[in-house]
């Protein structure tokens, strides 16, 4: 049996990463695949506190996630792949027409 | 405070008439918004009658409120509820009492012969409708303001005054200066604003509301001296501005470049003495604090020397004008601050007579000579413009203090009671300052109507149309007898009011015969002085002001106030945005907010570029924010 | 325990999404002229929810239905309706923009705009966490899409950095709810409140949920400084969905943020107010402030967007009743403000997007003199100036803040308006005392006017006679649980 705080420290640790890679990579597939790191640092906390809660609740929560994160994968990649049409280049740094 | 032990009369059949008061104009400005282009000449008709018929209900509802005893002069007419938040709640609520009596009678009447007057002096401007429109809407939220039974609506009134006049001022936009005369005349009056809008918060934040009953009547008891200091500064800070007292005066001689009407109406008898309105009505606060009526004071007896000061050395003649409203302004701050409210309303009502005499006899004069405003290309007016000259000198009697005349009385009352009241300086500034208004005023009837015509203009000047010259009539007649309303026993202005304003301060001093007989020889020998020198021919004044130099430069510029705000607060705050726009953005955007808020464009400048455009510094803000708030909340916990 | 299945509360998102699905079918069926039939199954959609909502008003069952996932109570009714009178102004405006820019116009616009709709009316009625996520993921999807979907440079721009700083901000919003699990072992938003009325003691856990809930819902009611995407995204998207996120979406979340934090929070409510205070505080001087700089009107409005999310934060740190009915009458005033100001800007000239910009209203008034006056006062009422909407929902906040001893949040507050005003002034300045420069035309379509007819007379009414919603406001403020 694992103990709570250290799944939470984990958690807080892949959260933190996935912070880390939105703030630092350029490329818009990987800023997106650092996001669903966040979706899934929060999963393990979901399922870890149904866990110690002995409740179901989480793992339920957590399924819902694993689904709307798909569908934001799915929106997401068509956002970037409409991007690329309109520019020629998925590099976030690219993009600042809009601005002040 | 009296007020506070009034109770609201019964709803009569005539006094539930209050409300249609301030709706008539209001409801004639909307249809002359709209449709203002297709009636035509009739707008103006249209708009003259509205302020008509609200002077006929103004006294219809008036005589209904004398008639009730002394002590029940007081009806606050409930029209809905307006505003409910938990306990605060503020009411739709007119409030009819000797004070506001007095002012929409004087808002109402003066503004009927001021539309009058203005459907012959706007003929064949192209946006004639508009116009009354706008001076409509301004006559509207002037009664609103003084009707008003909570400081919330008196501050709707306020704001739709400030923003009317801004519009008026403005309304001939083609020309620059014009334009900027009103945005200048409106960010002044706008720092008073805000003062006030802070003094507002300050009341709900203390009181819970914001009506007068419970304010008024409880202000001595609530407040602490500093909290009613507070308030009453603040709110002073809002009738300074609007009332163009030293040192936010600055915008009431520029705003002369609205057409004269409205110079009139908005700049001379009305609007610009709702800062006086503002302070009689909050006495009860004022009086709270141990130095808020002395500042009244100080401020008015500054402001009085001040401009009457400058007004001796103007060359345009509604600059004159402009320069000596902000004088008799002073004077009723003056009043105010010695506590004679009654005396202060007086003046308030002589002077709307007078004043606004002066200033449609001065744009009949502009009217006569096709546009010309300069005194020096005057003279001689008195043959070609007979009636407009007659009206005119009767209105200059009247402000000089010549006996039996408005202003002789008027004046007489506020120096007496500095006398009696032992504040001899006060006295003696203030006849001092009664000389110099007799000495401005007389040099600007012996300029543009005695003399002979220095210009081809003069020559050829023409008599007004009827419309124009029927007001004018009313106006002199008005003037002449206003000095009345103190004399008739019983019916005495300063007795009626003193139900709601208390009576005015008594005491010891020289006789008061002795005082009037004073005042009278001022302005006579004050106009004849002028006389002499201006018009008999006997004096080269040209020669006099030469040698006399360079004060009559200094007098003319103002004291060099506006050319010292200009030179360290409006070019330093434009420099700096200039620069800031200069250097890091070259689109530039309209001028108007760098004249206004230099300061805070800059920072608006500089602080738009935290917006890259780069998506990730949105995300590293986002979770510096993020890092903040849990930082917080690890503080607490 | 046996999920009782009383659907009657559930029915406007059945319906909308049943519109939604029709619009869908016929878009991937139909050929020829289209819109027609979908702008009128779409309002069907909303009028029928719509109806449905109002008969909601008096329910009498319980205040939970649907194994405690939907709220029944009257601030779900109320904001429902806000959100769907947003929705019906939004079709109206998209339609005409589909019908002037034909080549980058897409069906999909309708049954996106009711899937977002539904989004934003589940999430006001939601009392539990999980379908809080839920529907702000559907909401959020939803808008993505309606954002780019012109498919042109800045639409796509706009629709990368909406969707990115979203998930984003998602992320910690989930973050959150798997805390407020952990400290109080359930989602549902009424026992969260039942457990941490009787704890004393370390609430270490929940106060951490508290603050990262906060920041995921402070994101989508831009407030600073969480607000960064707004300009941006305001400024590409198309003006007919800016103008339905900036009214529906501020509706949505606000309804979201006052039941999770004044129903489940509420036992940490001295800890919470000072956080929405100081996100209040922030947003209201970094909204007006920067708005004095822009030269774009849509992104102008983004910047008064923010001021406003400031605005109503500020009534919100009151957290009782009179905070509450506060920023519920702000929500609606603002939401008419906005939208009438944005569909202004869509007909103001008729180039669409590619006039946006301060100049294309020099002497509208000379142009087109009701809409320069329609314009004027939305301008009027956003800038707080009675006797508007604006003005009297100013006051609510206000008074609320000063009653629950946040003075200084008021005074900043009131400072922060008085400098806007300068902002909104310039607008009406060169509208109405400046002479038209270009040849420019304004766009006559009926469309937008309904739309703008519509938010022009709930502003003057609101502002006017704000009694008449007065006392539905207050009994929607009383939350039950």
């Amino acid at each position: 049996m694992v103990r709570l705080p250290l799944v939470l420290l984990f958690s807080a640790v892949l959260f933190s990463a996935g912070v880390y890679g939105v703030l630092a990579r350029r490329n818009a597939v990987m800023v997106l695949m650092a996001i669903e790191l966040m979706l899934n640092a929060v999963n393990v906390n979901l399922v870890a506190f149904a866990t110690a809660l002995r409740d179901v609740v989480g793992q339920v929560f957590a399924l819902f996630v694993i689904a709307v994160a798909a569908a934001e994968v799915g929106i997401g990649l068509a956002i970037v792949i409409l991007l690329y049409r309109t520019r020629e280049s998925i590099n976030v740094d690219e993009v600042n027409l809009l601005r002040w | 405070m009296v007020g506070a032990e009034l109770t609201s009369a019964a709803v009569t059949p005539t006094l539930g008439l209050l409300w249609l008061v301030p709706a008539l104009p209001l409801a004639a400005a909307a249809v002359n918004l709209f449709w203002g282009r297709r009636l035509k000449r009739a707008a103006g008709w249209l708009a003259s009658a509205a302020v008509g018929a609200a002077f006929v209900l103004s006294a219809l509802v008036v005589a209904e409120l004398f008639r009730l005893p002394a002590q029940e002069r007081l009806f606050v007419q409930h029209l809905f509820d307006w505003i409910r938040v938990g306990a605060f709640r503020v009411g739709a609520d007119l409030r009819l009492d000797a004070l506001s009596a007095t002012m929409i009678l004087v808002v109402t009447g003066v503004g009927t012969l001021i539309h009058v007057y203005a459907v012959g002096y706007m003929e064949g401007d192209p946006r004639f409708g508009r116009f009354f429109a706008y001076l409509n809407l301004f006559v509207g939220a002037m009664l609103l303001l003084v009707l008003g039974g909570n400081y919330l609506l008196l501050y709707v009134g306020w704001e739709g005054v400030g923003l009317c006049s801004y519009l008026l001022i403005g309304f001939w936009f083609e020309e620059v200066a014009n334009a900027n005369a009103a945005k200048k005349a409106f960010v002044t009056t706008r720092i008073g604003d805000t003062a006030m809008l802070v003094g507002l918060a300050f009341i709900v934040w203390r009181f819970g509301t914001l009506d007068f009953d419970p304010v008024l009547g409880r202000a001595g008891a609530t407040l602490t001296e500093g909290a009613a200091t507070a308030i009453a500064l603040l709110l002073l800070g809002g009738a300074i501005g609007k009332s163009a007292q030293v040192p936010l005066h600055v915008w009431l001689p520029d705003a002369m470049a609205g057409p004269t009407p409205v110079s009139a109406l908005i700049h001379a008898a009305t609007m610009v003495t709702a800062g006086v309105y503002l302070v009689v009505r909050s006495a009860p606060i004022f009086e709270a604090s141990p130095v808020a009526l002395p500042i009244v004071l100080v401020v008015g007896l500054v402001t009085m020397l001040y401009a009457g000061t400058s007004a001796l050395a103007q060359t345009d003649i509604k600059r004159v004008l402009a320069y000596s409203t902000i004088s008799q302004l002073g004077y009723m701050f003056m009043a105010a601050g010695m506590r004679a409210y009654a005396a202060a309303m007086f003046l308030l009502v002589a002077h709307a007579f007078y004043k606004a005499l002066l200033f449609l006899g001065a744009g009949s004069v502009i009217h006569g000579m096709h546009g010309e405003q300069d005194l020096r290309a005057m003279g001689g007016l008195l043959r070609r413009m007979p009636v407009t000259s007659a009206t005119t000198l009767v209105g200059v009697a009247a402000l000089a203090g010549v006996p039996p005349l408005a202003a002789f009385f008027a004046k007489d009352q506020i120096l007496e009671i500095a006398n009696h009241t032992g504040r001899p300086l006060v006295w003696a500034l203030g006849s001092l300052g009664a000389l110099v208004s007799a000495l401005y005023v007389g040099r600007l009837a012996a300029l543009a109507f005695l003399g002979r015509a220095r210009s081809r203009a003069a020559e050829r000047a023409h008599e007004s149309p009827p419309t124009m010259a029927l007001p004018l009539v009313a106006l002199a007649v008005g003037a002449a007898a206003a000095g009345a309303l103190n004399v008739v026993p019983e019916g005495r202005l300063a007795h009626l009011l003193e139900p709601v304003v208390g009576a005015v301060p008594h005491g010891e001093g020289i006789p008061a015969w002795a005082l009037s007989t004073l005042g009278g020889l001022i302005a006579v020998v004050g106009l004849a002085a002028t006389w002499v020198v201006y018009a008999s021919g006997r004096v080269d004044h040209e020669m006099l002001a030469a040698r006399l130099e360079p004060i009559p430069r200094m007098l003319g510029a103002g004291w060099y106030v506006d050319a010292a705000y200009e030179r360290f607060v409006q070019a330093p705050t434009l420099a700096a945005a200039r620069f800031i726009a200069g250097v890091l953005d070259a689109r530039g955007v309209d001028g108007l907010v760098h004249a206004i808020a230099g300061g805070v464009v800059g920072i608006a400048r500089i602080g738009r570029r935290i917006q890259t455009g780069f998506v990730r510094s949105y995300a590293l803000v986002f979770l510096f924010g993020a890092i903040a708030l849990l930082v917080l909340v690890g503080a607490r916990s | 325990m046996t999920p009782d299945l009383d659907l009657v509360p559930f029915v406007p998102e059945l319906v909308l999404v049943a519109a939604a699905i029709v619009g869908l079918l016929y878009e991937a069926l139909a050929r020829g002229p289209r819109y027609p039939v979908h702008l009128a199954v779409a309002l069907a959609g909303i009028v029928v929810a719509s109806g449905a909502t109002l008969a909601l008003w008096r329910y009498g069952g319980d205040p939970t239905v649907l194994a405690g996932a939907i709220a029944t109570d009257r601030l779900a009714v109320l904001a429902r309706l806000t959100v769907l009178g947003a929705a019906f102004c939004g079709l109206l405006l998209g339609t005409h923009a589909i019908e002037r820019d034909p080549a980058a116009a897409r069906g999909e616009f309708f049954p996106l705009l009711l899937f977002a709709t539904t989004g934003m009316t589940l999430i006001v009625a939601a009392a539990d966490l999980i379908v809080v996520f839920l529907a702000l993921e559907v909401l959020s999807l939803s808008l993505y899409v309606l954002t780019g979907l012109p498919g042109r440079r800045a639409a796509s721009e706009a629709s990368l950095k909406y969707f990115l700083l979203g998930a984003f901000s998602s992320a910690f919003f989930l973050y959150g709810v798997a805390m407020v699990y952990g400290a109080t072992g359930t989602t549902r938003i009424p026992e969260i409140a039942n457990a941490l009325v009787g704890r004393t003691g370390e609430q270490g856990l929940a106060l951490l949920a508290a603050a990262l809930l906060l920041i995921g819902l402070g994101f989508k009611v831009s407030a600073a400084p969480f607000h960064m995407w707004t300009p941006d995204v305001y400024q590409g998207a198309p003006t007919s969905v800016t103008a339905f996120m900036s009214a529906a979406t501020k509706v949505a979340a606000f309804a979201a943020l006052i039941r999770v934090f004044d129903v489940g929070l509420q036992a940490l409510r001295w800890d919470w107010t000072p956080l929405v205070a100081a996100l209040a505080a922030v947003s209201v001087v970094l909204g007006s402030v920067l708005a004095i700089a822009q030269a774009d009107v849509k992104r102008m409005l983004a910047y008064s967007s923010v001021a406003h999310a400031g605005f109503i934060l500020t009534g919100l740190t009151a957290s009782n009743a009179d905070g509450i009915g506060a920023s519920l009458f702000y929500l609606i005033a603002y939401s008419a403000m906005t939208i009438g100001s944005f569909a202004v800007v869509g007909v103001t000239t008729t180039r669409g997007e590619d006039r946006t910009d301060l100049d294309a209203y020099r002497g509208l008034y000379r142009r087109d003199p009701h809409l320069a006056a329609a314009m004027a006062l939305f301008l009027v009422s956003l800038a707080g100036v009675p006797p508007t909407a604006g003005f009297i929902a100013k006051v609510g906040v206000f008074g609320a803040a000063i009653g629950a001893g946040y003075v200084w949040l008021a005074l900043l507050g009131v400072l922060a308006s008085v400098a806007a005003a300068y902002v909104y002034l310039r607008v009406i300045v060169l509208m109405f005392m400046v002479e038209p420069e270009e040849a420019l035309v304004s766009d006559p379509a009926p469309l937008p006017r309904i739309a703008i007819a519509i938010g022009a007379a709930i502003v003057l009414v609101l502002g006017l006679f704000p009694g008449l919603v007065t006392d539905l406001v207050r009994s929607a403020a009383v939350l039950r649980w």
